[in-house]
């Protein structure tokens, strides 16, 4: 059943009709939000946040697609979060409860797994080194993957806001990388 | 294509670029190894970002109690019912049912008292204006919704400026995206609506805003109202405008043809921030309702 058949459904309140609707973008969401956030107890936090407020405005929704619009808030409730928190020192690798997350390949070897590990390290440090509209441009764009027009409508900017903002983040995030030797191994051997 | 591309890198690396554009960016970069290099960069960076795994959400989502929708609150205001209240109360037949709406809301407000509620004359723009305190006053919507508990704030325009609704949360409302904005260039005023402003709004969750509006001379609901939402100070905001849509009558809200016109106005609040609601038209009487989720 598609989102807006959902979305009907709830419109009539039925709350059945919502859970699909969490499985559908939870983990969307949580990635989206653990990247603009770089800590796994907001992350979750922005997700729980942004469907309790879908549960009670989603079904009033008109003109937008659920997709963007639950982008939409979820960003809205990362920036609140980002903003009511101080930032606390934790495991980027590790949830409020200790659980592991985002656990490497275990098809990879030691190495290999070290130096996913150290990428990924590196690219959330530049990431969360963004300006918060670079940051959410370019994590809707190439992590999540929302079209440009997608992204117009989740963040109501045209679409040409869009397209510079991504590109400039896409510039910074560059230019942050340059010298990891995990994402740039080249830059490993000149050393 | 001469000059470097860089501003061409990001939408080379999406496959935007069109043919004949893309045969050029890719001529240029077989000429110049800095852009090249850039290019190279750029996807390598971007490509690693993208690599990424798909985090797990760590635990279930736990959704509110009851059906998918707005929740209902209580504001918790006094009730002091202004002379012009009970004018309008004692107005034609038309009038009656509103009367009686009125009347409870007094009766209920009367048993309750806590957060102040202003009403003040504003017409035709949204800044503020001289309060006269204690036109707010709450009461079960009169409609076959009326079991639940709403609170209306009630004041005869130009007279009408709801303000400083209890926020005890200092949290964020959003906007759903396809909310335009309506005629902001004239601060928020259309031309011909009554910009009567109210202010401030719980943030936290939705909040729909009922406006019954009563023309004084045919005491006949006004269709439609433009209500808009947006902050006193665009300095002190994050240069958002919230604004609703124009508010339609809902089926099923009504009073004996005296149709509610409801809009939504969820919107990114910040806390301590006083926002705007504009109704309209001048020198009729409204009673807005506002709900809270």
């Amino acid at each position: 059943m598609d989102d807006e058949a959902l979305l009907d459904r709830c419109r009539r309140g039925d709350r059945d009709a919502f859970t699909p609707l969490v499985h559908r973008y939870q983990d969307e969401l949580y990635t989206m939000a653990l990247r603009l956030t770089g800590n796994p107890a907001d992350a979750a936090d922005v997700v729980q946040e942004t469907f309790t407020r879908a549960f009670r405005s989603l079904p009033k929704l008109r003109g937008a697609t659920v997709r963007a619009w639950l982008f939409r808030v979820a960003v809205n409730c990362s920036h609140d979060i980002h903003r009511q928190r101080s930032r606390r020192p934790t495991d980027p690798l590790e949830d409020t409860e200790g659980r592991v997350v985002d656990l490497p390949d275990p098809g990879l070897g030691p190495e290999a797994t070290a130096i996913q590990r150290e990428r990924a390290d590196a690219i959330r440090v530049a990431l969360l080194a963004l300006p918060h509209d670079f940051r959410v441009a370019i994590v809707l764009r190439d992590v999540n993957q929302l079209s440009y027009e997608e992204m117009a409508e989740a963040l109501s900017v045209p679409l040409g806001t869009v397209k510079s903002r991504i590109s400039r983040a896409r510039g910074l995030l560059a230019a942050a990388l340059r010298q990891s030797p995990a994402v740039f191994p080249r830059a490993e051997e000149a050393w | 294509m001469s000059g470097h591309v860089d501003s061409l890198l990001s939408a080379a690396y999406d496959g935007e670029l069109r043919p004949d554009a893309r045969a050029a960016f890719d001529r240029h970069l077989a000429e110049c190894s800095a852009c090249a290099a850039a290019f190279a960069e750029l996807t390598t960076a971007v490509d690693a970002l993208r690599e990424q795994p798909t985090a797990r959400m760590p635990h279930p989502v736990r959704l509110p109690e009851g059906s998918p929708g707005p929740e209902r609150r209580w504001f918790d205001v006094p009730a002091r019912l202004p002379e012009r209240h009970r004018l309008v109360a004692g107005l034609s037949a038309a009038g009656v049912l509103v009367a009686a709406a009125v009347a409870a809301v007094v009766v209920v407000g009367h048993l309750n008292s806590g957060t102040i509620v202003h009403s003040s004359a504003s017409a035709g723009v949204s800044s503020g204006a001289a309060l006269a305190p204690g036109a707010a006053i709450r009461a079960p919507l009169p409609s076959p919704q009326s079991a639940s508990l709403l609170p209306e704030v009630v004041g005869p325009l130009p007279v009408c400026s709801p303000k400083a609704l209890p926020i005890s949360k200092a949290e964020a409302l959003e906007i759903p995206a396809g909310f335009s904005n309506h005629a902001t260039e004239d601060n928020g005023v259309s031309t011909g609506v009554v910009a009567t402003q109210a202010s401030s709004f719980v943030p936290g969750g939705t909040v729909d805003i009922y406006a019954r509006l009563i023309d004084d001379s045919s005491h006949a609901v006004s269709l439609p109202c433009t209500v808009l939402l947006g902050p006193q100070s665009s300095s002190s905001s994050p240069g958002e405008d919230f604004t609703m849509a124009v508010p339609t009558p809902v089926a099923g809200l009504t009073v004996d043809g005296q149709p509610l016109l409801q809009a939504t106005v969820p919107a990114t609040a910040v806390a301590g921030q006083t926002y705007d609601i504009v109704v309209g038209p001048p020198d009729a009487v409204v009673i807005l309702t506002i709900r809270i989720s």
